[in-house]
């Protein structure tokens, strides 16, 4: 039934393309491209609005007009497959929530070194980002992707607490941090809090894991983005090993088993699909935990409606995939791939266009105050905004952009530096081709999807769950997952040493 | 469902006799056309393109020149012991709801028979609502019933009985009966009514027959309602034979909440298909999941229909 719709569609979706390419060859000299990214809840409502605010400026500039594709972030991992399966015209899309490496596999993806495409119409892309992160988006050596500028690094290790619990049971900020926006304790200390959060507050729930806890807790390299075949320890050396066998994910899983028989973790945590930030707003939870970065307690504090401090336990670091995790691409289905490029390049290096599309039309939108940050323009807030998608991260370049009111003037100066000053991954660049493991990877995804809550929220004793689940996982052939990871990281290294 | 009697009656069914029946029913096959046509094209039509699922499908050779790689597609589901565990409980499921189902809704569409006016209008609109509810709100009915912190059965029921909470979404073991129980509740209003409109065509002439030789209720049921209702069941049951392998993904994913811990009891071929492939995003896999399932299914409805044929001829299909 599915594969009949998908037919019908792409048949559908061919003779609609096929007009519409006739329709715009009669048209002149303006050549329309389709841009698609995705927002967390679908297309603005002044999607139009900001589309003619851009093409205001690229008409005139390049002769280019620009048709905004939008998705919601569950529907855009579909609707980009179906439109470049079906050969419906995408011009340039990023590659979030969908699989970079996958992609280029697949073949859905213009080679952008090819006719030196890059370097003719995407210079100040080059500069705009640097080339040391455009290089790690090679694959095999090819370029199909181009990375964005944002928070690459991720503070590992760190909890988020709100403000008033911890008043409550009168902790103090140690005095040497009293300023820093985000307190480095130990582990040790952060149960120390807990404990006392759950004998103060016995009702509330101290903690609540999520399914992205253990990784933001741990010091892992999630090689090719699966935690199937890692490097541990930061990535500080290029042994692939299985993560569920580490001391690490033992110590983590008992950590958790711990929070849970003291009555730290709701017994509904398996099953209840509120985000945390919602439960703390809500009153009923204490702590979560979270990726730190510059801006990141405004930013919790916004989401949680009640102030928050955010305590860091690991070091800052960049993963292996974190730079090559959602290029912006151009799709063979480009009606031409070098205005596709020129295109990109203009979103990355011209600030209005940037602006536009991280926070619409000044005046309408936002406001520039006087210390030159912004905030809602007049008689327009968060709930009322016609656009606020809040995913300027998402965006080509982002350090061009004007910075919200609440953080810091130079919060994109500070997050260069904190890519900067983060632990790196050897393995930085680094991308696996799936295709050869693509049977392992689904059986082993199945049975890790069978333990990982049971472990990872600790509702299992790991003495007994862990050993289960490895066994099952060779079982469904983790250890050729491994090795295929070791040589492809061993041709890679070859390759960039 | 006629070939044996048509058959004795034109024994000799000669080119002449079948251009006759041409010239005679054109108007009949003029309206059959257009759902050919769509048939045809909806149908049939996309059928190569399941060669697909023999194929490492790259975007820029198209499905044609991609490379073959013969039934390597197919390899993941058979990979593990998952294999096993998803083909049984896929099949024993269904097994359990055509069985359930069926019984469940006779009874009901009995019962409703003997009903008139506006209660049966009642019930049997209050008997079609859950049928009529979409899966996410049924997980979280469930939901309300088996959490395991504030559920009804944790909270109020269990204590009456002085019996101990119980972690329903991560054990196991109690996720046949309520799956069983909440797919019954949802699927045998909408069943019943068709058996109930097969029911309402009967001549009541064997009915007060039956009275006047003093049959009870229950004789009845089984001497006349039974036997009548016979081809509706099997046709009804072959059906859903044709579909044993496939498994309604909402009641399988939604209802259990997707927990992990519930997978023994809770794994279909659709969901173990669908949480897979939702990592990699590989339409050659999905193809060869859905060409697997569909081709056992092609073999099942043929199969069972060759043994309803054996046992009664006229009750079969084809």
């Amino acid at each position: 039934m599915k594969r009949k719709l998908l037919a019908l569609l792409l048949c559908a979706a061919l003779m609609v393309s096929a007009v519409n390419g006739a329709l715009a060859q009669n048209s002149g000299e303006v050549t329309e491209l389709v841009m698609m990214f995705m927002t967390w809840t679908g297309a603005p409502a002044d999607t139009q609005a900001v589309q003619d605010a851009i093409n205001a400026i690229t008409v005139e500039k390049l002769g280019l007009k620009v048709d905004l594709q939008i998705s919601d972030v569950g529907a855009y991992k579909q609707a980009v497959q179906l439109a470049l399966s079906g050969g419906e015209q995408v011009d340039i899309f990023t590659t979030i929530m969908l699989n970079y490496p996958s992609l280029v596999a697949q073949g859905y993806l213009t080679d952008l070194d090819e006719n030196d495409l890059l370097a003719t119409y995407g210079a100040g892309i080059v500069t705009a980002v640097g080339q040391e992160f455009i290089d790690a988006c090679r694959i095999g050596g090819v370029l199909y992707g181009l990375p964005n500028n944002r928070d690459m690094a991720q503070g590992r290790g760190c909890a988020a607490v709100a403000t008033e619990y911890l008043d409550g049971i009168g902790y103090q900020v140690p005095a040497d941090q009293q300023d820093s926006e985000i307190v480095k304790i130990t582990l040790d200390e952060l149960n120390d809090i807990y404990a006392r959060l759950h004998e103060t507050y016995p009702a509330l729930e101290v903690y609540r894991p999520v399914q992205l806890s253990m990784m933001q807790f741990s010091n892992v390299d999630f090689l090719g983005g699966s935690s199937f075949g890692v490097l541990m320890d930061y990535g500080s050396s290029l042994d692939v090993v299985n993560l569920y066998e580490s001391d690490f994910y033992r110590d983590y899983c008992e950590r958790m088993y711990d929070y849970n028989q003291k009555g730290y973790i709701s017994p509904d945590a398996t099953t209840d699909t509120t985000s945390v930030t919602e439960l703390v707003k809500a009153g009923t939870l204490m702590s979560y935990t979270t990726g730190g970065k510059p801006g990141i307690r405004q930013q919790e504090t916004n989401m949680c409606g009640r102030p928050m401090t955010i305590f860091q336990t690991m070091d800052d670091y960049i993963s292996s995939n974190a730079v090559a995790q959602f290029p912006w691409t151009i799709p063979i289905n480009t009606v031409d791939a070098e205005k596709a490029m020129i295109l990109l390049n203009e979103f990355y290096t011209n600030p209005d266009l940037a602006n536009l599309l991280s926070w619409g039309i000044q005046g309408k939108h936002y406001q520039v105050l006087d210390t030159g940050l912004i905030d809602f323009a007049d008689g327009v807030d968060a709930s009322t905004s016609t656009w606020n998608p809040s995913v300027g991260w998402e965006m080509p370049n982002q350090y061009i952009t004007y910075v919200w009111n609440g953080n810091a003037p130079d919060l994109w100066q500070q997050i260069a530096d904190f890519n900067t000053n983060a632990k790196k991954s050897l393995a930085s660049g680094f991308t696996f081709d799936s295709t050869d493991t693509a049977t392992e990877l689904t059986a082993v995804q199945n049975v890790y999807d069978e333990y990982q809550k049971s472990l990872e929220y600790g509702f299992v004793d790991p003495a007994v769950g862990i050993a289960e689940m490895n066994a099952k996982l060779m079982d469904a052939g983790l250890q050729r997952i491994i090795d295929d990871k070791t040589s492809q990281l061993n041709a890679w290294e070859a390759l960039n040493k | 469902m006629n070939i044996k009697e048509s058959n004795t009656r034109l024994p000799t069914a000669s080119i002449g006799g079948k251009a006759r029946q041409y010239r005679r029913f054109w108007p009949v096959y003029l309206m059959m056309l257009p759902g050919l046509i769509y048939l045809f094209i909806n149908n049939y039509m996309p059928l190569p393109g399941a060669i697909v699922a023999f194929k490492q499908y790259n975007a820029r050779l198209g499905i044609y020149s991609s490379k073959w790689v013969g039934f390597k597609n197919f390899e993941y589901l058979f990979r593990t012991s998952d294999a096993w565990v998803i083909t049984r409980n896929t099949i024993l499921y269904n097994v359990a709801f055509i069985i359930v189902n069926t019984i469940l809704a006779i009874l009901v569409a009995v019962v409703l028979s003997e009903l008139t006016g506006k209660r049966k209008k009642a019930y049997q609109s209050v008997i079609l609502l859950p049928n009529l509810i979409s899966t996410v709100i049924i997980s979280y009915l469930v939901f309300a019933f088996f959490s395991v912190g504030s559920g009804f059965i944790n909270k109020s029921i269990l204590p009456l009985f002085g019996v101990a909470p119980v972690s329903w979404y991560s054990e196991a073991k109690h996720w046949p009966y309520i799956i069983i129980f909440v797919n019954a509740w949802r699927s045998v209003g909408y069943l019943c009514i068709i058996y109930l409109a097969t029911l309402m065509g009967f001549d009541r002439a064997y009915y007060e027959s039956a009275l006047i030789d003093g049959a009870s209720r229950l004789k009845q049921f089984w001497y006349i309602t039974l036997p009548l209702l016979k081809p509706t069941i099997v046709m009804l049951t072959l059906m859903a034979i044709g579909r044993i392998f496939y498994s309604d993904f909402g009641l399988f994913y939604q209802v259990p909440m997707n927990q992990g811990a519930l997978y023994a009891t809770t794994n279909t071929i659709d969901t173990y298909v669908y949480r897979g492939l939702l990592q990699l995003g590989d339409i050659s896999m999905s193809s060869a999941a859905g060409l697997y399932q569909s081709a056992i299914g092609f073999v099942l409805v043929l199969g069972a229909n060759m043994l309803v044929r054996v046992i009664d001829r006229d009750s079969a299909l084809i």
